[in-house]
């Protein structure tokens, strides 16, 4: 176990001792989450575009996440999420998202500070093993390794003006924002990089009800620092439904990202996922496609166990079948190859 | 005869033990100096999922039962409609996006009571057999 990771834990336990965890009377509240993880690529591939993932199954993608948010009155408060994982330089801890939020009224609220990024279905969640199906939501989409139009952004500096509502029995959340975000680009650790995105504007809408999400988004942004992009300024598009009717869960997300002037950057993601709640599992199976000039196909059959309301048990099989280069002989094919992950999800 | 006789006694039992069964009621309790004199069901389950902070221009704040109590199982059931399962992935998505925290949890009929009687913005659920004059009722769950 890795110094970092440790000092994350002694601190967490060091909070426990110092203030009562969560009680009524007290205005600071604390949370936590913890994932056991395990990935092997199988096949002896590297596989760099999959976090957490390489040839020996290590634990690499163990992660460790602290909430703490305090009411400083009724109408604004703060927030914060410190984040720890095995394929981020060995559990180095550091800032998730920390925000300020003013609540102008019930229906309107305004957040500053380091926001995470609200536009997808997950984005907000993405660490998060008990709220999604799979051992972790689908890379095409959820990961900035492929160095397109589309760059998954976790979080960024800045603000957002949220408007929730409700129309009849559904809810309607919108809201806009704007700031500067960074991206890993080429590898996370030594061999990473890191690209900019500025003058970042978007916005998303959302409705929804007990049984049903329906979402779409926007941003755009100038890229900097991101050899493909080449300082040009990116939008990007998203639509997503996630629906949980009876015993089956449908989750679907389409994203584009397109580049003013290099159409040929232009990258487009894909997925589909159906489970099926046989009472505390879950099977599912999950279709995600990458266009991009790297791109891929991607088959996901996995297992969810609903151990306890806060603990779940999961089990991936990824069949990962990469496109040929543009220009690329047959002969020169990338092979398919496999990927097993496995993950123990709780929350406190 | 006896076969009768028994069959007689057995139903006079089972009617017996039927208020018993499922039949208790669930009071959605506020203070008495709240301006507050009803609520919806639709309103109680926003205000519990922290979706809704005012009714009638009124702050509430919800106050929660321990988990496993039979009260918090009915007043789930019956009003929120969701299991502990999926309470948990509700509030995952919530807490861990900053958007709010659960209710805070008080102990159990007796506690909520207490609690609701001497706040005046609190909102709890109790048993009705534990209502009395220090706690309003806004919604009866049968």
């Amino acid at each position: 176990m890795n110094k970092n990771f440790l000092q994350l834990i002694i601190y967490f336990a060091i909070l426990c001792f110092m203030m009562p965890i969560n009680s009524y009377a007290d205005n600071t509240k604390l949370f936590g989450f913890l994932r056991a993880g395990a990935a092997m690529s199988l096949d002896n591939h590297e596989v760099e575009a999959f976090e957490g993932v390489d040839k020996n199954g290590d634990f690499n993608s163990s992660t460790f996440g602290l909430n703490i948010s305090h009411k400083i009155s009724s109408n604004l408060h703060i927030a914060a999420q410190f984040f720890s994982a095995g394929y981020e330089e060995s559990f180095n801890t550091h800032l998730d998202w920390g925000y300020a939020s003013f609540s102008l009224t019930d229906e309107l609220t305004l957040n500053f500070g380091k926001i995470k990024y609200p536009v997808l279905l997950y984005s907000e969640v993405v660490d998060i093993g008990n709220v999604y199906l799979w051992t972790a939501p689908p890379q095409e989409l959820y990961n900035a390794e492929s160095e397109g139009a589309y760059l998954y952004l976790e979080s960024f500096l800045g603000s957002s003006v949220v408007h929730s509502r409700y129309l009849g029995n559904y809810e309607i959340v919108a809201q806009i924002f704007a700031g500067n975000g960074s991206v890993e680009v080429g590898g996370h650790g030594s061999e990473g990089g890191h690209g900019t995105l500025d003058k970042m504007v978007g916005g998303s809408i959302s409705i929804s009800d007990d049984f049903f999400t329906l979402k779409s988004g926007f941003n755009r942004y100038n890229s900097a620092g991101i050899s493909t992009l080449d300082g040009n300024d990116v939008n990007v598009i998203s639509v997503g439904a996630n629906i949980d009717w009876n015993k089956f869960i449908l989750t679907t997300e389409y994203v584009k990202g397109m580049v003013s002037d290099n159409s040929e950057a232009n990258t487009s993601v894909f997925y589909a996922t159906l489970g099926y709640r046989i009472n505390a599992l879950t099977p599912h199976i999950s279709y995600s496609k990458l266009e991009a000039e790297e791109g891929r196909d991607v088959i996901i059959a996995g297992l969810k166990y609903q151990f306890l309301p806060s603990t779940t048990v999961k089990l991936d099989y990824l069949h990962v079948s990469p496109e040929a280069e543009h220009g690329a002989s047959h002969d020169e094919e990338a092979e398919s190859f496999g990927i097993v992950r496995g993950a123990l999800d709780f929350v406190f | 005869m006896i076969n009768s006789h028994l069959k007689l006694y057995s139903f006079g039992f089972l009617m017996l033990l039927i208020p018993q069964l499922g039949l208790a009621e669930l009071a959605v309790i506020v203070n008495p100096s709240s301006d507050i004199s009803s609520i919806t069901a639709k309103e109680a389950k926003r205000i519990f999922l922290g979706k809704m902070k005012t009714v009638k221009g009124e702050r509430l704040i919800a106050v929660d039962q321990n988990e496993n109590l039979e009260s918090r199982k009915t007043f789930y059931k019956s009003i929120i409609k969701k299991t502990e399962s999926q309470l948990k992935s509700y509030w995952s998505t919530r807490i861990f996006s900053g958007k709010g925290v659960p209710p805070a949890t008080v102990g159990n009929d007796d506690d909520v009571k207490v609690w609701v009687s001497v706040n005046k913005d609190a909102i709890g659920y109790v048993d009705s057999s534990k209502v009395d004059d220090s706690v309003f009722t806004v919604y009866t769950i049968k």
